[in-house]
């Protein structure tokens, strides 16, 4: 068994976890090194604890069979549902929000826990045998399981984590059978009511929903319909715009426009920008960036810490980070394609999108793609939480690897 | 459980690649992105970066010295005390009142107007991080009563920064110039070339001519400012532009012979009525052969040290008008040139052959008529018969009218032309004049054709009237008399110190251009004997100087002031050497005035210990 088990082992995906660690450790430690910021130099010290538990909890989550968790996977719902409930009540306040617990010496945050048991829970209700996710008897459920911990956690507030929920959601649901129409014409509505805020981004939207549509050939009266929808959707978006934080509102204009205010929340993207464009194509060097030394730049060691890999390791860093995360992604794909258990690649997929999605919302939110949402970038941010979370995930899909041949 | 894949085959695969082809689309676009930030546009970014922690700070490059032919320092820079305030001292940024308090009771001690020097702060931290300069040469006192206090002055420092210093003060003034910091309309045109504010450039004389050999190249220190806008240690990469010094210059002056100059120039006499005014004129000294000038005096003199500190406009508008201090007579006044014209004319006369060597005129008898008018010579009881030796020795007056009709008035500015006078010499300093010759072509522009007088000639024979020359240009006048013919240009630069930085400055031409006038040498030879007799027992007695022969020319110039006192000298007679020009406003005849400067000037040049003065009694 334990041979096999070895043997089964797939050395891709554990060089591309290894390689991200590393990386994560360089960065972090590269930012802590600012001299105007001295209070920083512990993080290092603290990122090579949370790795060495991260890799522990990695071990466990791999050796256990998947099958455990999923047999175990509700009542981790149940938990994690429990924490976030404790979050407003104990919940340590920072910049304006609640989102982190106290425990014991360290603080932690139960979000990433529910997305962990989420996931978990979503894929064993979707393993069901001959299960049709077109009927609303079964997707009903799923969506109530999901929108509970996305509503605790966007009510934090933390619009960027909560977010990651309907991404995986999403992405499984469509794994175990939903047409890709029907995703298109449940998702466009929700993309509406964001570019809804600005008119000469919502109505090529609507353009290019309505062609993209109709070179589909969906039947005319339902194009009508589809486009009906999403101009209700719209409309919808000056009233739930007015019950916006105006730090959100001023993120979501920001994004739209980051020249609009320079020193304000458009200071962030701007100086990321001006930190990843300066890496050039070498980058400045390890700890010679002058945006991450001299502390012009915001976040860095968190969620702005794929600029700190922009400025001094240049395009050939970020070309390599992504590649490994690409790397990951497309062994994950491959291993769902193969595993034989419908809950081990309902699994897998989850993970990939969910990894996806945080690559994807973080690096374009430093290089002004998307808006700041205040989503950490796996493996190479710090955190502890998050890290954890990473891990167990890598773990699973080790133990996935391992097992795939197995029901 | 039976073992079968969770979903059918086909529908997975297909599925799993719309989900890999997502996914990497998403990677795509970000690399695209990273692409065009990091390899097309980096550079904009990369200066971007640079803007927000770089501030480049100038480390100013000494300036060079400027040096008497033996060596003697005329122009240096030193080290002097400078007040500074930091505006972005730590207590300030959290408690603006300090600052203020600060200002107040520093001002208080140094006895200026704190407002002032709040408003200089609030200026100059728009263009700087530097603490803020406010006393420029402090003096000793007010460095010791700051430092005394130095525990209630908070962000106040006293720092050492290079001045420009002249050690002989008021010595040469006028040739050396002074430097001031470039102005801020100049700094528009010269920021490319390497000025910023507050950078020193020359502003007259030689530090004017010769600013891109004397300046130093600024270096540049980079400093490095962190998010928070305070220093930061910690980048130090950027390497610093070392400094590079200026030149040194060392000029033909010779500074004893200098120095005796202008005291001669400071002694000279005066024979109108009481009280008598300030000297006002110049005494310049060139050798003959090359062009050097060996000294050059300008009266009335200022300090060139007093542009190091700060003038108040009071003093700068004493500068600018009261008796125009800054004005180098020798360059940049022209004056008629009355009898020190005569040498001139005399040779015309010779070389065109209206008189003959040795040839006598009707005699003086204090007058000539004219049409209907009398010229008086300048000795009213008349001079009698002389030739053209004695005409210049006593300078007859009457004599000179009696050529005049046949040189007539562009006969006299032919000659006078072709010894340069009124056009520039082009000596080394800046803002040289050029004087004016009248011929008959003015006279027909200012009076209307045929409107004028030929009398004007008569006038104009003896250097009287509209001509106006310089100083300068009587000097090389003098010495093409005394030389032959040798048309130098007369400079001041004599070498330029050792190049300690790259060659980025065309090197002056050293050497005077010199140009070999053809003159008549029999007609010169009467008019150099004729010179001589002048100081041997003519007007010029006064310039004799013991064991030298000297050659020279007395003048008197009439002008709507009391007159001007002028005398044209070589020496030694027999074998020139040197030439001397002196002038003196107002102040009298050339004869008792002017000579006795040139003799003493001479005295000081061939180290003779003091030549026995010849009063004289009668002069022109």
């Amino acid at each position: 068994m334990r041979g096999r088990a070895l043997r089964n082992v797939d050395w891709t995906l554990v060089g591309c976890v290894a390689f991200l660690m590393g990386l994560g450790l360089i960065l972090v430690y590269s930012a802590s090194q600012v001299p105007a910021l001295p209070g920083r130099s512990q993080l290092f010290n603290r990122q090579v604890m949370w790795m060495i538990m991260g890799t522990f909890v990695l071990l466990v989550c791999t050796v256990v069979p998947y099958r455990v968790w999923e047999e175990y996977a509700h009542v981790l719902y149940v938990i994690s549902i429990f924490l976030l409930l404790l979050v407003p009540v104990l919940g340590a306040e920072r910049l304006g929000a609640k989102r982190w617990i106290a425990l014991g010496g360290f603080q932690f945050q139960p979000s990433e826990v529910a997305k962990f048991a989420t996931m978990l829970l979503v894929a064993r209700m979707l393993a069901q045998p001959r299960l049709d996710i077109r009927r609303l008897s079964v997707l009903l459920p799923v969506l109530a399981v999901a929108f509970l911990p996305f509503v605790l956690i966007l009510a934090e507030p933390d619009l960027g984590t909560s977010l990651s929920i309907p991404a995986s959601l999403v992405t499984m649901i469509y794994w175990i059978g939903m047409p890709l129409l029907a995703i298109i014409l449940i998702v466009a509505p929700l993309v509406s009511m964001i570019l809804a805020v600005k008119l000469w981004l919502w109505i090529p939207f609507l353009i290019a929903l309505g062609a993209g549509l109709y070179f589909l050939r969906l039947k005319r009266s339902l194009l009508i319909g589809v486009l009906l929808v999403n101009a209700a959707a719209g409309a919808v978006t000056p009233i739930v715009w007015n019950t916006l934080k105006p730090y959100q509102q001023q993120r979501v204009l920001t994004f739209l426009d980051p020249e609009e205010d320079v020193a304000g929340a458009g200071y962030q993207v701007i100086q990321s920008r001006i930190a990843i464009g300066s890496g050039g194509l070498a980058g400045r060097g390890f700890l010679k960036g002058t945006q991450k030394g001299l502390a012009f730049l915001p976040q860095q060691h968190t969620d702005f810490v794929f600029s700190v890999l922009g400025e001094e390791w240049g395009f050939l860093g970020c070309l390599a980070a992504l590649t490994a995360f690409a790397i990951l992604v497309a062994r994950g794909v491959r291993l769902a394609m193969k595993a034989r258990s419908r809950f081990a690649s309902l699994l897998v997929v989850g993970i990939c999108s969910s990894l996806v999605f945080h690559v994807a919302v973080n690096v374009s939110m430093t290089l002004g793609l998307a808006p700041v949402t205040g989503i950490p970038l796996p493996f190479l941010s710090y955190g502890g939480t998050f890290l954890l979370a990473t891990m167990a995930q890598m773990g699973l899909l080790f133990n996935v690897s391992i097992r795939r041949t197995e029901v | 459980m039976r073992s079968r894949p969770a979903l059918s085959g086909n529908d997975r695969r297909e599925r799993g690649w719309v989900l890999l082809g997502i996914g990497l689309l998403v990677f795509l676009i970000l690399i695209g992105r990273l692409f065009f930030l990091q390899v097309v546009t980096s550079g904009r970014s990369r200066e971007l970066a640079e803007r927000n922690w770089l501030r480049p700070e100038f480390v100013p490059g000494p300036r060079g010295r400027i040096l008497d032919r033996n060596g003697v320092v005329l122009a240096e820079m030193t080290p002097s005390f400078a007040i500074n305030i930091d505006p972005q001292y730590e207590p300030f940024h959290k408690n603006r009142e300090l600052m203020h308090q600060t200002v107040e009771r520093l001002a208080r001690l140094v006895d200026q107007d704190p407002a002032k020097f709040e408003e200089q702060i609030v200026r100059e931290r728009k263009t700087t991080y530097k603490p803020v300069r406010l006393v420029r040469n402090a003096d000793s006192l007010m460095v010791a009563r700051v430092a005394e206090h130095m525990i209630s002055l908070p962000g106040v420092s006293v720092m050492v920064e290079p001045v420009r210093r002249y050690p002989a003060d008021t010595l040469a003034a006028h040739v050396l110039g002074y430097v001031g910091e470039v102005g801020e309309k100049d700094l528009e045109t010269l920021t490319e070339r390497g000025y910023h504010t507050g950078s020193l450039i020359g502003k007259t004389g030689i530090e004017l001519q010769y600013e891109d050999l004397l300046r130093g190249e600024d270096g540049k220190r980079y400093v490095e400012v962190n998010a928070l806008g305070r220093r930061s240690e910690a980048f130090n990469r950027r390497e610093p532009v070392p400094t590079r010094p200026g030149r040194d210059l060392e000029l033909t002056l010779d500074a004893k012979v200098q120095r005796a100059t202008e005291s001669a120039l400071d002694a000279a006499s005066y024979e109108g009525p009481e009280p008598a005014p300030e000297i006002r004129g110049a005494a310049i000294l060139m050798d003959v052969w090359t062009g050097e000038i060996l000294a050059m005096a300008s009266r009335p003199g200022f300090d060139d040290n007093v542009f190091s500190s700060s003038l108040n406009q009071e003093e700068w508008n004493a500068l600018m008008t009261e008796g125009r201090p800054l004005l180098n007579r020798a360059i940049q006044s022209a004056y008629p040139p009355g009898s020190t014209l005569k040498p001139i004319t005399e040779y015309g006369a010779l070389a065109a052959g209206v008189i003959r060597p040795g040839q006598y005129q009707a005699p003086c008898f204090g007058g000539q008529r004219f049409g209907n008018r009398v010229f008086h010579c300048w000795k009213h009881e008349g001079h009698g018969s002389l030739d053209d030796l004695g005409a210049l020795a006593q300078s007859c007056d009457v004599y000179f009218y009696q050529l005049a009709p046949a040189l007539g008035v562009d006969g006299i500015a032919k000659v006078a032309r072709q010894f340069g006078l009124a056009e520039k010499t082009g000596i080394d300093l800046p803002q040289e004049r050029n004087g004016l010759i009248p011929s008959s072509a003015y006279y027909d522009e200012r009076y209307g054709k045929r409107q004028w007088s030929p009398g004007l000639a008569l006038n104009l024979i003896i250097g009287q009237g509209e001509i106006q020359v310089t100083p300068i240009q009587l000097l090389r006048a003098t010495a093409m008399i005394a030389t032959g013919g040798r048309e130098v240009t007369p400079r001041l630069l004599r070498e330029v110190g050792p190049e300690e930085r790259q060659h980025r400055y065309p090197e002056p031409k050293l050497g005077a251009i010199t140009e070999d006038v053809k003159l008549n040498a029999k007609a010169l030879e009467r008019v150099r004997l004729g010179m001589r007799i002048a100081v041997e027992s003519g007007t010029g007695k006064s310039a004799r100087v013991h064991g030298i022969p000297v050659a020279g020319k007395t003048g008197t110039a009439e002008n709507p002031g009391y007159d001007h006192a002028l005398f044209a000298a070589y020496a030694p007679a027999d074998h020139p050497r040197v030439a001397a020009v002196v002038l003196l406003e107002n102040r009298g005849h050339g004869g008792t005035v002017a000579a006795p400067v040139a003799r003493r000037i001479f005295d000081a040049f061939f180290g003779v210990p003091d030549s026995l003065v010849v009063q004289t009694v009668d002069s022109d």
